[in-house]
């Protein structure tokens, strides 16, 4: 009979900045039905026993300014936050601080010597950018980053979001957009595709699950 | 003279099961009377025929291997060269790997990337071991009264899922071959295993947590607590005279679910683990 006990290892990192619009447009139903589906995807990440050790979330709000109302850390070391809306739409700034998140969390892994796969940021809006925000020169960052290998990117567009601009700041992938309020489907799709890309090998063609339960069709 | 005893299996890793992709890994193990051949490889995940360059690499390493044990079972340990004498062949070997999983791929009209696939070889006798590997996984042995050690320092980059393959552009160049690592190991062999990465977790110390400096770390350590045990139920396999087949489907199973870590584990895993019964000390 063949046995054996296992070493107690730490798990290889994997950090998901959630970059969310918290404007007044997101009052309602909209961040109701959010602050529901960021508690699903607590439950469901800690309940798949090698996502509940790899995942680091952040969290970054942008209204009429970006804050990081979480710093990177296991879910099973915070509550998730109730999010409540007010102000305008400072987008870029949100995912400029996103972006400085990243490069700040894997110094954290370099300097202490943690393993980590490629970090990856998720932006959920409803709407248009500020006037005065830059949005070719995010663009560029994103684009240059997502080259370079820096991060993965992925955008989640609500109600009647701007497609057209939300294309401009990430073309690839493109954002999808939302059925309805269904915040809930769309973060246990996050949880099950944070669980297979945690667990994936460099460059792997990664087959996500189906985005049809929650992704709006346009016909 | 030594009787050997051998293990080795592949099994499919659970996120391999939810994208029922096939497993990657590959592992074969020839053993002759006063040697054993094992190879290991993993299958790189984003390439469409990894499962096959995992096994042709693995059945054609061993072909070349002991088609070379002559001139390896020559190679004297009180030289100078021992260590350049074993590159030599080890290079010589997997080049000649390399360009036949090329033409296998334009055989089969694969493109030769999509075959990538890393691999460990060690080429075994009571008194020595040679090992030559390219990209990660895990190598370990233990002589006669010594503790387990590792036998190699597997390759990572910049992010844990990144590693090199035999496909990648490494034999051009003398700084490429640089990631084509070789050794010889000299004493009396009690036991080695060869691992994919995926089965690392479970059999070696490889990402701990030093209090003191804040910091993690990879000792890079074979877990006696997981191996030992497993070695003695091999031993005691073979003095029962299980069949290879047998041995193997006990270990496949093993492999699978055998602990927590074994049983979580999203990657697929392979463990070869080979031992002796020493006639020399019995």
């Amino acid at each position: 009979m063949f046995t054996g006990e296992s070493p107690e290892n730490f798990e290889q990192k994997c950090l998901c900045v959630l970059t969310v619009d918290v404007s007044g447009s997101m009052a309602g139903d909209a961040i109701s039905q959010l602050n529901a589906g960021l508690e699903i995807f607590k439950n469901d990440v800690l309940n798949d026993f090698i996502a509940a050790k790899r995942l680091e979330v952040a969290i970054v709000t942008f209204g009429s300014k970006a804050v990081c109302i979480q710093q990177p850390a296991s879910l099973k070391n915070f509550q998730m936050p109730n999010l409540t809306t007010s102000g305008t739409t400072k987008m870029v700034d949100g995912l400029k601080l996103a972006m400085d998140i990243v490069e700040q969390r894997k110094q954290y892994y370099n300097t202490t010597g943690q393993p980590y796969f490629r970090p990856m940021i998720v932006m959920i809006s409803d709407g248009e950018p500020d006037p005065d925000q830059d949005i070719s020169g995010v663009a560029t960052s994103i684009s240059k980053a997502i080259a370079d290998k820096k991060f993965m990117f992925y955008s989640l567009g609500v109600d009647d979001y701007n497609h057209e601009t939300m294309s401009r700041i990430c073309s690839n992938p493109p954002p999808k957009p939302l059925r309805g309020h269904e915040f809930a489907n769309f973060f246990k799709w996050l949880s099950n595709s944070i669980g297979i890309i945690s667990k994936s090998r460099e460059g792997q063609q990664i087959t996500l699950p189906s985005t049809s339960s929650w992704e709006q069709v346009i016909l | 003279m030594n009787e050997w005893i051998t293990a080795y299996a592949s099994v499919m890793g659970r996120s391999h099961e939810v994208t029922s992709q096939p497993c990657q890994d590959y592992c074969t193990v020839e053993v002759h009377e006063d040697y054993v051949v094992s190879i290991v490889c993993d299958g790189a995940g984003s390439c469409e025929h990894a499962q096959h360059g995992a096994r042709f690499v693995a059945e054609f390493c061993v072909l070349y291997f002991i088609k070379h044990i002559e001139a390896i079972r020559e190679i004297r340990l009180d030289g100078d060269d021992f260590q350049q004498a074993w590159r030599d062949i080890a290079l010589k070997v997997l080049r000649a790997t390399r360009d036949d999983l090329e033409k296998f791929g334009q055989d089969k009209d694969y493109e030769f990337k999509s075959l990538s696939c890393t691999v460990i070889a060690v080429v075994a006798f009571a008194d020595r071991l040679f090992v030559t590997h390219i990209g990660d996984g895990r190598a370990g042995y233990l002589l006669l009264n010594q503790d387990w050690r590792s036998m190699i320092d597997p390759f990572s980059g910049e992010e844990a899922n990144v590693t090199v393959f035999i496909t990648s552009d490494i034999w051009s160049s003398s700084q490429g071959e640089q990631l084509i690592a070789t050794n010889v190991i000299s004493g009396p062999l009690q036991a080695y295993c060869l691992l994919t990465d995926g089965a690392e977790s479970a059999a070696f110390e490889c990402n701990l947590y030093d209090e003191e400096k804040d910091k993690y770390y990879d000792p890079n350590r074979p877990y006696g607590k997981f191996l030992d045990p497993n070695v003695s139920a091999l031993q005691k396999m073979g003095s029962d005279n299980k069949t290879q087949e047998e041995i193997n489907e006990l270990w496949s199973a093993f492999l699978d679910s055998g602990n927590e870590v074994l049983r979580e584990e999203p990657d697929d895993k392979t463990i070869v683990l080979v031992t002796t019964q020493r006639k020399d000390i019995n």
